[in-house]
């Protein structure tokens, strides 16, 4: 399964250093979810988490060469989009001390409670870096059932990925038992 | 299979707190005294409680077109191999307006390029309908040397240097098309293409 996977990832960053389009789309649809996860956890706003996106997507197609066969490439967007939340942070915060010292202390994005937003944020990663290592289907399976906030019903997920709305349930307990076995594989806690 | 799909519904129930208070007490019981079922029910918290947010509505088709953006500069590289050709990796005007706001009523614009180390960031403020002042910065550039921007159109050519900050204004833009050029001590160390 993993080669499969580095089979599509492979095939789909050649495609984008050709430049084709729809390729890049596929890749930016698939590594979305973790840059905003981690943007989120980080507590960014949307400007700045968009100000992050950017920058990964830059990096991301001047280092596609690099990561054409490696497999690491959703490793590597996580490594890229943590260096550049705390490039911004840092950013950020010199700028408020800059501005007036305890307004910056008071603006501090030290959470209130760090270890229980650090375990969310931790746990929230590791199932978006697990998540996109699933076959594309299952992958889009999920992603409809728990990601898509317009919480679309079984009906609707039915047509959408065009199965029987009988097979959903089955196929859920598949998908959950395969990223489970990722999770796993890959020494992930949750 | 069958038994394994009612209890994936009965924990994601759980989780949304939607089961009768007793069945929830039972529920938990059962978590803590079977392993399997625990770390099922750990994975499904994850998703209920996270997944959700990690793709609020219309997140990812701001992100389509902002990164869309790039690869289209990416491609421009590609075909002609302009040096300095910056990429597009920030532009405000992406993101969706809230229900009932006409576009012409943001008051700001903001964009942000990159070239290798150098990046330019501009902002965009509307004089009327269809002019602007632009003032940007480039960072990456030493410090102290002579930076210049020129703006070209296929009517106009403006140019200023920028100051030791590397600060620049432009006023009274009409709104078109541009390649924006800039110079540290005279060699071209960014190409931009944008429209206004």
């Amino acid at each position: 399964m993993d080669s499969d996977k580095k089979t599509t990832h492979s095939a789909l960053v050649k495609r984008c250093l050709e430049g084709n389009t729809e390729a890049w789309r596929r890749l930016i649809d698939r590594v979305t979810p973790l840059v905003f996860a981690i943007c989120r956890n980080m507590r960014l706003s949307r400007e700045e988490s968009f100000d992050v996106f950017g920058q990964v997507s830059y990096l991301l197609l001047k280092n596609l060469e690099n990561l054409r066969s490696s497999g690491k490439l959703m490793t590597y967007v996580a490594a890229i989009t943590r260096h550049e939340v705390l490039a911004l942070n840092r950013k950020a915060k010199r700028i408020r001390e800059t501005q007036d010292p305890i307004l910056g202390m008071l603006y501090d994005r030290s959470p209130d409670s760090p270890e229980d937003v650090f375990e969310t944020a931790q746990k929230s990663e590791v199932l978006m870096e697990a998540i996109v290592l699933l076959p594309e289907r299952d992958y889009e399976f999920l992603r409809a059932l728990f990601f898509d906030a317009s919480e679309p019903d079984y009906e609707e997920i039915s047509k959408r990925l065009g199965m029987p709305v009988s097979s959903i349930g089955p196929t859920r307990a598949r998908c959950l038992q395969k990223l489970q076995r990722i999770l796993k594989r890959k020494r992930f806690r949750l | 299979m069958e038994k394994n799909k009612e209890m994936i519904d009965v924990l994601i129930d759980y989780i949304r707190k939607k089961l009768p208070a007793k069945k929830q007490g039972q529920v938990s019981r059962l978590i803590k005294d079977n392993p399997e079922l625990g770390d099922l029910h750990e994975l499904l918290k994850v998703l209920v409680s996270e997944g959700r947010q990690a793709e609020a509505p219309g997140l990812i088709e701001t992100a389509q077109k902002m990164s869309g953006r790039l690869f289209e500069d990416y491609k421009k590289h590609l075909a002609d191999d302009i040096p300095g050709r910056a990429l597009t990796v920030y532009d405000s005007s992406v993101f969706p307006l809230p229900d009932g706001v006409r576009s012409a009523l943001v008051d700001s614009r903001r964009m942000k390029f990159k070239s290798d180390d150098i990046v330019i960031e501009v902002s965009l403020y509307p004089l009327s309908i269809d002019l602007y002042e632009l003032i940007g910065q480039i960072t990456g550039l030493p410090e102290g040397g002579k930076g210049r921007v020129i703006l070209k159109s296929d009517k106009s050519k403006y140019t200023v240097d920028t100051d030791q900050f590397h600060l620049f204004r432009f006023n009274y833009l009409p709104a078109r098309e541009y390649t924006m050029i800039v110079e540290y001590e005279g060699n071209r160390v960014a190409h931009i293409d944008m429209t206004l």
